[in-house]
């Protein structure tokens, strides 16, 4: 899986004819021996198949190559920028979690309580799942750019409680944490609500219902229970986008990371450090699917046996 | 499906909606709060910021629909063959299968920044990339609803009929499919907005005079101190169309 992206990459991110050397020194204005000189020092002017042997060959020891602007092993350069990325990710993923998965459940007590013929929560019956659904399509419709641009402009602007930019510190966390996580949130919503109409046909809901349960306790114990490996599933898929580089957050929060890394790279043709980003988030893709499967077993006890 | 209509026509009559040229500036204009002369204020140029909200989603639109056209098309056709021969062409499917699981571990963002700075070229990169960076993602996922269609019911007593594969494909699987690959259509219309002004907002795709929503939501980062109302036009037309697209592929694809 990993081989055949980086074969991929690889091959794609070469296609270009030119590459960051050139481009800088050529911005110098030195001469064109000097470029080659450099090149060749980097071993850019072997043939295609070479360059991927060599490469291929780094890559099993852990050397994903130098960065060609600043000579920096690519490896060290993400190690430097993925503990906010990393920070960044899980903690959205977080937020998300606790956001969505209410708000996928919210009205679905209001609606049981309806059929067993609670009146008083009848009045809201008629508005809690519009409501619900409009809640979820507009946090799946904000652009989050936006969203983080606004958040800026109240909480570090106008009320001057958080700081706007930069990475380090739970302050600092906060405001692209919660952007992120409301992304993930509409996701995660929009699967519990699909999750939920299935659990809520089961027979043994029903059996709680008729055990005299409350909706509230068949909801926290009998629904929830049952929709979480799914809603971890869909985590996983998640934690795919996140984990590769939040580029849009980090550059609307001027934060550091994975993301940054990788747009700086492609601006600047820099193409191993994109081909180093393009491998980790395939590796993580892995560390996030082996997670997952954990965590489903931990879960549902049926996946056990 | 109306508010659809309404929206698209509003942004292609934009010429005759937009009370001034995008691209005019007046220095002396700059940074107007919304007024009775420029509805939704102005920008660091003195530009018409309604009047470039209007052109920017013509833009942005005209963009989105090609790509996210495009994208299902291929990846719906390719997925599909994918799907309904269940991988029995052999070695060859098999290839493009694995080649394409292992694409779609590389977030779209990533590859879209890539493709569409190794273009170079405005529009055709944003397009480009735009097709490149999803069709994966839609081909694995045309490929596991056409592979869930060929074991509906209805296909085992057509198979029993003696119908050829053509047929099958043709009369029992495609009508099952059409309603699905029409909403993921417009879900991938949203999701190329999203992607396209994302690319704008990073400053890789059309430059900064061109009215575009991405564009203009980064002059309004920018200027989000001196003028907020700049990011509220686009910010706000984004989301609104957004909503309106999921609502409607939710009622399609039912």
């Amino acid at each position: 899986m990993i081989w055949v992206s980086v074969t991929i990459s690889f091959f794609a991110l070469r296609v270009v004819p030119y590459d960051a050397i050139t481009a800088q020194l050529m911005e110098v204005g030195v001469s064109s021996e000097v470029i080659e000189v450099r090149r060749s020092a980097l071993g850019l002017d072997l043939p295609l198949v070479l360059q991927y042997l060599h490469y291929l060959g780094g890559l099993v020891q852990g050397d994903l190559g130098v960065s060609l602007l600043n000579g920096l092993p690519v490896a060290e350069l993400i190690v430097f920028n993925v503990y906010p990325t990393l920070e960044l990710a899980l903690s959205s993923l977080l937020i998300g979690c606790v956001l969505g998965v209410p708000l996928g459940m919210w009205g679905i007590a209001k609606r049981w309580d309806g059929v067993v013929g609670d009146r008083r929560l009848n009045v809201w019956l008629p508005y809690a799942l519009p409501l619900r659904n409009f809640v979820i399509a507009l946090i799946l419709s904000v652009p989050g750019y936006w969203l983080g641009t606004i958040l800026i402009w109240v909480f570090a602007l106008e009320l001057d409680w958080l700081p706007a930019s930069g990475a380090g510190g739970l302050e600092r966390l906060l405001l692209p944490a919660i952007v992120l996580g409301i992304g993930v949130a509409g996701g995660v919503a929009t699967m519990s609500v699909v999750l939920v109409g299935d659990v809520l046909r089961q027979e043994y809901v029903r059996v709680a219902y008729g055990k005299g349960l409350s909706a509230r306790s068949v909801t926290s114990k009998h629904v929830l229970r049952m929709i979480l490996p799914g809603v971890v599933a869909h985590l996983n898929t998640q934690a795919v986008f996140l984990l590769g580089g939040t580029v849009i957050t980090e550059s609307v929060f001027s934060r550091s990371g994975l993301g940054r890394l990788l747009l700086d790279a492609a601006v600047r043709q820099d193409f191993p450090v994109v081909q180093g980003v393009v491998v980790w988030s395939s590796c993580m893709v892995l560390l996030a699917n082996v997670v997952t499967t954990v965590m489903q077993t931990i879960l549902d006890p049926r996946i056990r046996s | 499906m109306r508010m659809l209509i309404i929206l698209f026509t509003a942004l292609l009559i934009a010429p005759a909606l937009a009370p001034y040229d995008p691209l005019m500036t007046q220095p002396s204009d700059a940074f107007q709060p919304p007024s009775i002369a420029h509805p939704l204020g102005t920008d660091q140029f003195g530009r018409d910021v309604l009047s470039r909200t209007l052109y920017g989603g013509r833009t942005t639109m005209t963009i989105a629909l090609i790509a996210a056209g495009a994208a299902v098309a291929l990846g719906g056709a390719a997925g599909t063959v994918m799907g309904v021969s269940g991988l029995g062409f052999g070695i060859v499917l098999r290839i493009v299968n694995t080649t394409n699981n292992a694409l779609t571990t590389i977030p779209p963002i990533t590859t879209a920044i890539t493709i569409s700075i190794m273009i170079r070229d405005n529009t055709q990169a944003l397009i480009i990339s735009a097709i490149l960076s999803q069709l994966p993602h839609i081909i694995k996922w045309a490929q596991q609803v056409s592979e869930i269609t060929t074991r509906m019911p209805h296909i085992e007593p057509a198979k029993a009929l003696g119908a050829r594969k053509i047929q099958i494909l043709a009369q029992h699987i495609m009508p099952t499919l059409y309603p699905q690959i029409r909403g993921k259509m417009i879900l991938t219309v949203q999701s190329t907005i999203l992607l396209t002004t994302a690319l704008n907002i990073l400053g890789i795709g059309f430059s900064p005079e061109i009215p575009e929503w991405g564009n203009l939501l980064r002059e309004g980062k920018e200027a989000y101190r001196q003028a907020p109302w700049i990011a509220a036009a686009p910010g706000l037309a984004i989301t609104i169309i957004n909503i309106i697209l999921l609502r409607y592929a939710d009622q399609t694809s039912r």
